[in-house]
């Protein structure tokens, strides 16, 4: 069969298969799952998930030093991390720990938030150091964000939902998922400053002029190659190019 | 045996990358584990020769058009690769294309043929991303290993769904 022929079929294949699902490779370098936005992106669009979820820990006290333990939302788009001690829990037994999503979504005028803004609060306050040191000290938090938004830069937090946000930090522990030690709890958001000179760039622009060149570059490299193979079939027998590394698509 | 090799380690990778803290590792060591495949092939059975490398590389710049075509023209929906990540994606896409429509493409192809090797490598390619993508995705991710098994065969050329697979996991 004509070989050239097969490969348009299975290149319109891919494309009316891509088109059926939204953009991505995902070749396990993706969150594996949508992000729950508490308040949509225009670009989410289908791709909107589920709400997002609350997250709710009991830290055992004993002898008045807190456990290590880990708060996580049920979706698992924060995880809260504390070391022992990390709380001042003389003379308790328990500390209990709740994350939940703010709603209606802060959006302070300076700031543009990649993730949805968390309220982490305890009912035993951390305990007061200068300020939080590498690795948790003595709690760290990380926040997944989406792949259809620019990356966060640091991760913001405030007292209270209208501001001030500070920002704390932070580093890509993984793959969109941003983590920075932080001394206090309150509310927190991961994003980047609004008028920030650098700030990430997304696909949307650079895309379509990337395919667009790659098209006009195939079209036009395939003219001296074209010529090229136009000439040497003119003077080489077929029976040559049956090799191991023909790269002609024959008919 | 080479792609039940090749399967538990895509699905060892897809699995470990939900470790905290341990995407980028196993993504390092599972693309460093699909490598290892190669150990004794020549490289012109995998189609990795040295002639023509023009025609290669265009055809591996037009196969990532082909590929991005669909987020391009909805490339306000395209999701958004960190920079950070841009090595890792180089690694994981040309470690598959080496397993994937190299080792186990040439493989089959010696036992059953053109036919064996094309769908064999697609099915292969399709099941092993069962466990990182949703299942939504698969048959796109059928259909990209479809096209880019059918160029290694129509063109007997590895080159190109190398440049087009990795340009196309930069992009998205």
């Amino acid at each position: 069969m004509n070989r050239p022929l097969l490969l348009a079929v299975a290149a319109t294949v891919y494309l009316t298969a891509a088109w059926m699902v939204a953009p991505g490779f995902y070749d396990g370098i993706a969150p594996q799952q949508p992000y729950n936005f508490v308040c949509l992106p225009p670009i989410a669009g289908a791709n909107s998930g589920q709400p997002a979820q609350p997250g709710h820990l009991v830290i055992k006290v004993i002898d008045g030093i807190s456990d290590t333990n880990s708060v996580f939302t049920n979706d698992g788009q924060v995880i809260v991390s504390f070391l022992p001690g990390a709380f001042d829990a003389k003379g308790k037994t328990q500390v209990v720990v709740d994350v939940k999503p703010v709603s209606p979504c802060p959006n302070p005028p300076d700031l543009h938030f990649s993730t949805n803004v968390y309220l982490v609060k305890a009912d035993t306050p951390l305990i007061q150091t200068a300020s939080a040191a590498e690795p948790c000290q003595p709690s760290c938090i990380g926040l997944r964000y989406s792949n259809l938004i620019p990356a966060p830069g640091v991760i913001y937090r405030a007292a209270d939902a209208n501001g001030p946000w500070k920002s704390i930090g932070g580093t890509e522990a993984q793959p969109f998922v941003i983590r920075t030690p932080t001394n206090q709890l309150g509310y927190f958001a991961a994003g980047y400053p609004a008028n920030a000179t650098s700030k990430p760039t997304g696909t949307s622009q650079l895309l379509p002029i990337a395919v667009a060149v790659l098209i006009v570059g195939v079209l036009v490299a395939s003219i001296p190659l074209a010529m090229v193979r136009r000439r040497r079939g003119n003077h080489v027998d077929e029976e040559n190019e049956e090799d191991e590394t023909d790269v002609i698509p024959r008919t | 045996m080479i792609g039940a090799y090749i399967l538990l380690v895509e699905w060892t990778r897809a699995l470990a990358a939900t470790v905290p803290g341990a995407a980028l590792a196993a993504i390092v060591l599972g693309g460093a584990a699909l490598t290892l495949t190669v150990i004794g092939w020549p490289a012109a059975k995998l189609g990795l020769g040295t002639s023509r490398w023009g025609l290669r590389i265009v055809g591996g710049l037009a196969l990532a058009a082909v590929l991005l075509l669909p987020a391009a023209v909805r490339a306000n929906e395209a999701p958004i690769i960190p920079a950070s990540l841009a090595v890792v994606a180089v690694i994981i896409s040309v470690a598959q294309e080496l397993a994937f429509r190299g080792v186990l493409y040439a493989a089959l192809d010696e036992v059953g043929g053109a036919p064996l090797a094309i769908i064999g490598s697609t099915v292969a390619w399709t099941a092993a991303h069962a466990l990182s993508h949703p299942l939504a995705f698969l048959g796109a991710v059928a259909a990209a290993g479809l096209l880019l098994a059918l160029w290694r065969w129509a063109c007997r050329d590895l080159v190109g769904p190398i440049i087009g697979h990795v340009i196309a996991d930069l992009a998205l």
